[in-house]
């Protein structure tokens, strides 16, 4: 009888899925393995006595309010071939109408290919961002492409503008949440995110 | 060839002057001129059995046979079918398994549904594995329910049919030889 059950246990054993706490990122909407939940400050599935509620990164409401063109987050003047802004952390919550960030682009930069490389990276797990490039009069030039790499192991996603920059124009960039993004019946509809905007003279 | 006659004439002979003497039995009044009554017959008949009895296998209905072969076939069909389940399962674990480290990957979409195929193998593996178990079970206890056990045999010589005693004859450079089978 013993020996039934240790030959049950093995059968049983051996063909179950066995996935530790934190070796996942969390999916889209915290998608996560039953026995686990999804940790909203390191979008990592764990157990459900280790998960943390959902925090913006500190200092992120330095710049606010931001959410609307009159009141962006200046970044001044582009300069040739230098990065406007990068790895900028930042958080859209419930509620938050977005962000935006405002930069001229005076200079009459040469180069093989000079263009606006715009990357907005955020968690999966939560509320997916919509990225944006206006002009001064709120006209969008641009929207962000889902551009994720498919061996990107870092549980974000990342969204792509790449446009070439007109000489004497003001640009905005918003990062909004879409209205009808999914965001788990509202219970993950606020999230974090990195943004770049480079300014590369060459390459594509 | 002469060599190789002689021989089996010679044997036949042999085989043979036992019942010559009982197909030719000495008349009464020899016999009891050369033995005394009160001595033993040494060339009178022997009784012989008129029964034998043994101790014979029994086999299987026909019906019982199929019913056996059925209910182990199915216990192998099951038995595979448990296996197949139980291989894709352990696969599709070892797919997606992990215990430890930083995180490597997103549990998206695909990766729930390997999960799910996983563990729908793994039940679908369990059940056929029980199923086999309880068929060689079963298996088991048709057998010993239906054991035929052994009979005893008794072939009485007065209802055993006639035997036929073949004769055979043969040719042989020079003669031919005539061999007879008698039982005694």
């Amino acid at each position: 009888m013993r020996l039934a059950v240790v030959f049950f246990a093995l059968l049983t054993a051996a063909c179950s899925p066995d996935i530790g706490s934190g070796t996942y990122f969390c999916g889209p909407e915290r998608l996560c393995p039953p026995d686990l939940t999804c940790d909203d400050t390191s979008y990592t599935c764990v157990t459900p006595a280790s998960a943390m509620p959902f925090s913006c990164p500190a200092g992120f409401d330095d710049t606010e309010p931001d959410s609307d063109m009159a009141n962006a987050r200046d970044l001044g003047e582009l300069e040739c071939g230098v990065p406007a802004i990068q790895n900028a952390t930042s958080c859209v919550v419930a509620g938050d109408a977005g962000d935006y960030y405002k930069f001229v682009y005076n200079q009459d930069c040469q180069g093989a290919n000079p263009h606006l490389e715009i990357r907005l990276r955020y968690p999966i797990a939560l509320v997916p961002l919509q990225l944006e490039l206006l002009d001064g009069s709120g006209t969008v030039l641009a929207s962000g492409e889902l551009c994720t790499s498919p061996i990107d192991t870092t549980g974000r996603d990342r969204v792509c503008i790449d446009i070439p920059p007109v000489t004497g124009t003001t640009y905005y960039v918003r990062v909004v949440r879409p209205a009808d993004a999914p965001n788990c019946d509202g219970d993950c509809d606020s999230n974090q995110y990195l943004l770049d905007i480079l300014f590369p003279l060459s390459g594509s | 060839m002469k060599g190789v006659i002689l021989p089996i004439v010679i044997a036949a002979l042999v085989c043979a002057a036992p019942a010559a003497a009982w197909a030719q039995p000495p008349t009464h009044s020899a016999v009891s001129s050369a033995v005394a009554a009160d001595q033993p017959d040494y060339f009178g008949k022997k009784t012989v059995p008129q029964k034998v009895s043994f101790r014979q296998a029994r086999t299987r209905t026909r019906k019982q046979q199929i019913v056996l072969a059925s209910l182990f076939g199915a216990a192998v069909v099951f038995g595979g079918l448990g296996l197949y389940f139980h291989l894709d399962s352990r696969h599709a674990s070892n797919e997606i398994s992990f215990v430890g480290g930083t995180p490597r990957r997103t549990y998206d979409r695909s990766v729930a549904d390997t999960r799910d195929r996983a563990m729908r193998s793994r039940t679908l593996a369990i059940v056929g594995y029980s199923i086999s178990g309880a068929l060689l079970v079963a298996t088991i206890v048709a057998m010993a329910k239906t054991q035929p056990g052994e009979e005893i045999v008794t072939i009485d010589d007065e209802k055993a049919p006639a035997t036929t005693v073949p004769v055979s004859f043969m040719v042989v450079p020079g003669g031919a030889i005539v061999g007879k089978v008698w039982r005694f």
